[in-house]
């Protein structure tokens, strides 16, 4: 039983993400407009957009921590009134309780949700495994190196079986070669979890590496300009990056991207000269 | 097999620091054990020969010889010792009452808006008030003697711990909250999780910022207005004329100044274990 414990398996539930027509605006700032988003169960889905589009703000909606002003986020089938332990959250740094050890870390959720302390710590090393990092469970995170937080990070989330993990921009901080590992990681702790996932970035490779569907944004007021399915065989070959399609997708999210910087651009320059 | 060479053994010479220097760590301490052997040299100079430079002047300055001879004598005398105790009684009751106040009040003030609203501006009117400032005050407000040291105690140390305290609850980055709401904790637990680990490194220092001034304004409000203590004792001393026994009041006021400060701080540090961790 210690040697080959059962793979976690998250029961994929029935019910979507749904993100309705959703309206955002902080004083006289809109940051996201009638942004329409639904997310079938187990997808993974990448928000792409500059930064600034308000991709992390719809992110915080989903999460519970920004109010919408108009519209609404219903997850498995209940409005998103606050924050919740059915939507983990991943940011990209200052995640992590750094008074906490790694075992400590990951078992808050579980603890939270009142399980006595030997089962919440079982569940713990559960996905402390998962994300291959049984070695370091005392650990404080100040003794991790940014890709290995990031990974307690991932397990803390995924141990209370989410509906949905929202994960911003977590390998921006990141040096290139661990972002490229931690991306191939993500994908392998996915694939075993079977969970949805909301991913926001910049990074149109790391968007089209890792997603079913890149949703492309539009700069502030943010709202959907784009949704392509990405037809790319799963698991990622190594030289996924070489095929056509990845080549057709990025060249189309680029191109859209590259606008928008330009319509952008000239609205400034009309408002500030 | 065994070279007909000779192994000339070469003098040692000492080689350059890459740096370019040859002063080497033996060196430093001796210089600094040095310097320190000067300056009571100068000062058992100045006392024995009662300098009198004009604006200042030794002629009644105890000479370090002197002050030794007085601390062996002191320190085995139960006069001494009970003025002491005296002391370490107010330091510890004011500034645990300013520890257990002012920590409290940091919390709530920290995490409320409303309460920052409500309870900071009376302080804030208070705060450039010097704690030694209030011993006039002290004595009208509290007919017993000693409450009205435990009163200077506690001002001395209120501000620094609740100012620490807040700051160090409002420094606690937005995510590590968000994180902890995300994961269910509800508000108590993440007072309790989150909020307090996260400003004790601050809490600690203000701590023991607070038990230094702490001993400050005791001895001031000793020497001003005490019947016993070590403050009082080294003024009593110097109306008594027994001059070194006003240097060797001062001597213990710092040892137990700077004990006491490094106890603080010592059981602080240990009550973080992750402080100070870092990546390998």
């Amino acid at each position: 039983m210690s040697t080959s414990a059962p793979t976690p398996q998250i029961q994929v539930s029935h019910w979507s993400t749904s993100i309705e027509h959703l309206t955002v605006q902080f004083a006289s700032y809109v940051a996201v407009e009638d942004f329409d988003l639904r997310i079938a169960p187990g997808e993974f889905v990448c928000l792409l957009g500059p930064s600034g589009c308000g991709k992390s703000t719809v992110l915080n909606t989903v999460a519970g921590f920004v109010q919408p002003s108009e519209g609404r986020v219903v997850v498995d089938g209940a409005p998103v009134r606050g924050p919740g332990i059915d939507r983990g959250m991943v940011f990209q740094q200052y995640s992590l309780f750094p008074w906490k050890t790694v075992l400590d870390n990951v078992a808050f959720g579980p603890r939270m949700q009142g399980l006595p302390r030997a089962h919440a710590y079982l569940k713990a090393r559960q996905y402390i495994d998962l994300v291959g990092l049984s070695r370091f469970s005392k650990h404080y995170p100040a003794m991790l190196s940014g890709g290995m937080q990031q990974r307690v990070g991932i397990a803390r989330a995924l141990v209370n079986h989410p509906s949905v993990l929202l994960m911003d921009e977590p390998f921006g901080a990141l040096d290139a070669q661990t972002r490229s590992s931690m991306q191939e990681n993500l994908l392998r702790i996915w694939a075993q979890v079977g969970n949805t996932v909301l991913f926001v970035t910049h990074d149109v490779d790391e968007a089209i590496y890792l997603a079913d569907r890149v949703v492309v944004m539009s700069a502030a007021p943010g709202r959907v300009l784009a949704d392509i399915a990405i037809d790319l065989p799963r698991p990622r070959p190594d030289d996924v990056f070489a095929h056509a399609f990845f080549a057709e997708a990025k060249r189309k999210c680029l191109r859209l991207i590259r606008l928008e910087s330009r319509r952008t651009f000239e609205l400034a320059k009309g408002a500030q000269w | 097999m065994v070279a007909a060479e000779h192994f000339s053994v070469k003098p040692r010479t000492p080689r350059r620091d890459a740096r370019g220097s040859l002063y080497r760590v033996s060196s430093r301490l001796a210089v600094r054990i040095l310097s320190v052997a000067v300056c009571l040299s100068l000062w058992q100079l100045a006392s024995k020969f009662h300098f009198d430079f004009g604006v200042i002047t030794f002629r009644n300055i105890p000479a370090p010889t002197e002050v030794a001879q007085s601390a062996l004598v002191l320190l085995q005398s139960p006069k001494l010792a009970s003025h002491l105790r005296y002391s370490l009684m107010r330091i510890f009751s004011g500034f645990l009452l300013a520890a257990l106040s002012g920590v409290t009040l940091g919390l709530i003030v920290g995490r409320s808006r409303a309460a920052a609203d409500l309870l900071m501006p009376p302080l804030e009117l208070l705060r450039p008030i010097p704690a030694v400032a209030w011993i006039p005050m002290a004595i009208l407000m509290f007919p017993s003697s000693e409450v009205s040291m435990i009163f200077i105690t506690f001002m001395g140390a209120l501000f620094p711990i609740l100012l620490s305290t807040v700051h160090g609850v409002v420094d606690i980055d937005d995510r590590l909250i968000a994180s902890a709401r995300s994961l269910g904790a509800g508000r108590a637990a993440i007072l309790r999780e989150v909020i307090i680990p996260g400003a004790s490194p601050s809490i600690v220092t203000g701590l023991t910022i607070g038990m230094g001034t702490s001993w400050f304004c005791l001895v001031t409000a000793e020497m001003i207005s005490g019947q016993f203590g070590i403050g009082y004792y080294t003024w009593e001393s110097y109306t008594l004329q027994n001059y070194a026994d006003i240097v060797v009041g001062m001597t213990l006021i710092g040892v137990f100044g700077m004990a006491s400060s490094w106890l603080v701080k010592a059981c602080g540090t240990l009550a973080m274990p992750w402080y100070g961790a870092r990546a390998a």
